[in-house]
């Protein structure tokens, strides 16, 4: 279990979708956290989705550690994703829900069975391998797919709101469980969030997305400061939320 | 606290719920009392032949039509981009609005001994003389029905799996089969009891289908054996031993149902726009596309038979013809009537199933679940108990007329109930503490607030069940006398006549009035004010 994290990079993408037109333009080193946010609306999930190949742009480049992937089908682009909700099949238990990230046929050998184990028992789930996500609460069911972000060992993860269901404390438990992920493999992820201490605490870097196009990115404390973009202050709100 | 308003939708609700239990329950008595004395040697060898045959027919039917649904469904779900695709769609629901009676000849049209098949072959220097009768027949026009609607139905539940599980399966690199297995097949198979016992149900009771093409004794249900019995023996005792038979098998399937918990949605519209995300392999873009294809072409083959058919007839002669106009004319008259009659029934269910107030009525729940428990009931089945009931009082024949417009407004009820019920709990949802607080009630509200809003449903509802009452050929052939001749009933004679030039017209006819009046129930619903 060791992915080493990939650089992105949107170059000047342009995508319309209903009526709402994005252009991105943004470069995201190997290895960085980096926190996406923005209004409703904004384009936060289109850039995911443009990331991960579930959207084609209808110009420009979506480049992988510097490959031209626009045309590349999302199955064959070395990223994982984690949604909101819906992360894991109701039907299949959790080391089965794990197991798909190796082998979608669920035919593993020992040592994959092996890393499913060890991948869970990371996240604090080996005791509830058997469980259906229905008997899990909604912490245990974020945990078990970050299970099998690991299995998956793919250098990006694109998180999409993951943990907005969950309360204050097990968000914090579980942005820290992520930050210490993303040590340890050094992923290169990209969260959407629209929570201000989220950004604040784990990603050092932040995204800020408006109408469309990034407003602007770079270091979080920079960005969250008195020198920052005034609209990004105004969208996160009173001050003291953000300290 | 309960309402004015609240009080006089429990009272209409308990009216209609009151009046429909005690229809249906003085046909079952009726039978019941008919037949009881008749039980003695019910299980002799050609009884129990009838109802083998019945459960073998509807059994083999309900397999071939989900064995060849699931894949269908799974392709169409996938297949998102195929060219016509949303045709095709609209296209499976057509068989849902066509008359039965219509279908079937589209069918012997096609495959019967002179069809086209056989001319085709004949062309080719081939003697093939296809026969189609008997269980093949029943089978293959039970397809036809069938398979477009459990199609939709599965199609129906796939459509309401998750996008992220879609996204999931392209990135964990998910095959076809794969995403069979692990994403569809769970929505399936919990769509696929409701749906199967559905269709179990239908063609247990279907009645046109298999009184043209089950030819003889050696393929006959008990729906058509009650019609036998009646008709041609006029042995009253018989037909109400096959009732029994029939209520108790229903009963089983329904209580099977009930006990899986698992009642089709009404998906009469099916919507399938959203995204799948993923990609299928060459070979499983060739092996889909080729099954919607050959499925849309065994679904359209009859609609082109009819119309081919019915546009080369003889139109100036048939819209000349007193016997055409005057089964046309009753036709109207008797469908509307009981579209009106279901359309009102079906208010005043739904209305006792509305909480305004979060506190909903202890009876609500019946109130919801009648219409559904009126399709346990044939139209056979309720005609053989009113027949009985009507014998009492002299000649059933004069009863004829209300008898056939109240059954045919009991078939359509949960057709209606379906389509007005979102409605009328959207509308009672933002209308009644409004109308409350301003102290409209009663006709004024009715007036001023409710027909407005609901117009459109309600119209949609009425369409609906006029289309369903219009085309139907069940309870009419019981009571079918000179004095009532439907358009359906006089293509069956036409049938049996062998007047085809005639029948062609007439089913064309049909066809474009049931189907016109069902994609009106489909334009009014769509366009409606409330939901």
């Amino acid at each position: 279990m060791s992915p080493k994290g990939a650089s992105v990079s949107l170059d000047h993408v342009e995508f319309g979708y209903a009526e709402t037109r994005v252009h991105f333009d943004v470069h995201i080193d190997a290895g960085s956290f980096v926190a996406v946010t923005g209004p409703s609306g904004s384009g936060k999930t289109t850039m995911l989705n443009l990331v991960a190949g579930f959207e084609t742009p209808e110009r420009g480049a979506v480049k992988i550690d510097g490959v031209d992937v626009t045309s590349t089908f999302a199955s064959q682009r070395p990223v994982s994703f984690l949604f909101q909700e819906n992360n894991l099949f109701s039907h299949l238990s959790v080391s089965d829900n794990v197991a798909l990230g190796i082998s979608p046929s669920l035919r593993l050998t020992g040592d994959q069975n092996r890393r499913v184990l060890e991948s869970l028992d990371r996240v604090e789930m080996s005791d509830k391998a058997a469980r259906l996500p229905a008997q899990l609460s909604g912490g245990e069911r974020q945990r078990a797919a970050l299970a099998r972000v690991l299995v998956q060992e793919n250098p990006i993860l694109l998180m999409d709101e993951p943990f907005a269901s969950l309360g204050p404390n097990l968000r914090l438990e579980m942005s820290i469980l992520v930050k210490e992920l993303q040590a340890e493999h050094a992923m290169t992820v990209l969260l959407v969030t629209h929570h201000p201490s989220e950004i604040a605490d784990i990603a050092p870097l932040l995204c800020f997305v408006e109408a469309g196009r990034v407003a602007a990115f770079g270091p979080t404390a920079q960005l969250l400061s008195a020198q920052g973009p005034p609209s990004l202050r105004q969208y996160l709100g009173a001050d003291s939320q953000i300290r | 606290m309960r309402t004015s308003v609240d009080q006089s939708r429990q009272v209409r609700a308990t009216a209609a719920t009151a009046l429909l239990a005690g229809f249906v329950l003085t046909a079952l008595i009726a039978i019941m009392v008919k037949g009881l004395p008749s039980m003695t040697g019910v299980l002799s060898p050609s009884m129990l032949k009838i109802v083998w045959f019945t459960i073998l027919q509807s059994a083999l039917s309900t397999l071939i039509s989900i064995a060849l649904a699931v894949p269908l469904a799974f392709f169409l779900d996938q297949l998102r981009d195929l060219p016509l695709r949303p045709w095709i769609i609209g296209l499976f629901a057509l068989p849902l609005s066509m008359p039965v009676i219509v279908g079937v000849m589209a069918i012997l049209s096609l495959l019967g001994r002179n069809g086209w098949l056989a001319e085709l072959a004949t062309m080719l220097g081939f003697n093939f003389k296809p026969n189609i009768y008997g269980l093949d027949g029943i089978l293959l026009a039970h397809v036809f029905f069938n398979l477009p609607l459990a199609a939709r139905l599965l199609l129906s539940a796939l459509d309401a799996t998750p996008d992220a599980h879609w996204k999931l399966a392209e990135s964990l690199k998910f095959g076809t089969m794969d995403k069979f297995r692990t994403v569809s097949w769970p929505a399936l198979s919990a769509a696929l009891p409701g749906t199967a016992g559905l269709i179990f149900l239908l063609c247990l009771t279907s009645f046109a289908v298999v009184v043209i093409l089950g030819g003889g004794p050696a393929a006959t249900t008990l729906e058509v054996a009650i019609y036998h019995s009646l008709t041609f023996d006029l042995d009253l005792g018989r037909a109400a031993v096959l009732t029994i038979f029939q209520v108790v098998i229903v009963s089983l399937v329904l209580a099977a149902m009930r006990g899986l918990s698992t009642a089709p949605a009404a998906a009469i519209t099916v919507i399938a726009q959203g995204r799948r995300f993923t990609r299928n392999s060459a070979g499983a873009r060739v092996i889909g596309s080729t099954l919607i294809v050959m499925s849309a072409l065994f679904v359209a083959a009859p609609f082109l038979a009819i119309l081919l058919g019915g546009i080369s007839a003889d139109h100036r002669e048939i819209l000349g013809s007193p016997v055409f106009r005057e089964a046309l004319s009753t036709s109207l008259a008797v469908s509307f009537c009981a579209a009106f009659l279901a359309t009102l029934l079906a208010s005043a269910l739904v209305a006792g199933t509305l909480r305004p107030r979060l506190k909903v009525s202890r009876l609500a729940p019946v109130f919801a679940v009648t219409p559904n428990l009126i399709l346990a009931f044939s139209p056979i089945m309720l005609g053989t108990g009113w027949f009985i009931v009507a014998s009492k009082f002299g000649n059933p024949f004069q009863f004829a007329v209300p008898l056939v417009i109240a059954v045919n407004a009991l078939m359509a009820l949960p057709f209606a109930y379906r389509q007005i019920e979102p409605a009328f709990a959207a509308a009672a949802l933002r209308h009644d503490r409004l109308s409350e607080s301003l102290r409209i009630s009663g006709w004024t509200r009715l007036r001023v607030i409710d027909l407005p809003t609901l117009r459109r449903p309600l119209l949609s509802a009425f369409s609906f069940a006029m289309a369903l009452s219009f085309g139907d050929l069940g309870v009419v052939t019981l009571f079918g006398s000179d004095g009532l001749l439907t358009l359906p009933a006089l293509l069956f004679a036409k049938m049996g006549s062998y007047r085809g030039g005639d029948a062609n017209a007439i089913a064309l006819y049909l066809t474009v009035l049931s189907i016109g009046l069902v994609i009106l129930a489909n334009t009014l619903r769509g366009e409606r004010d409330v939901t």
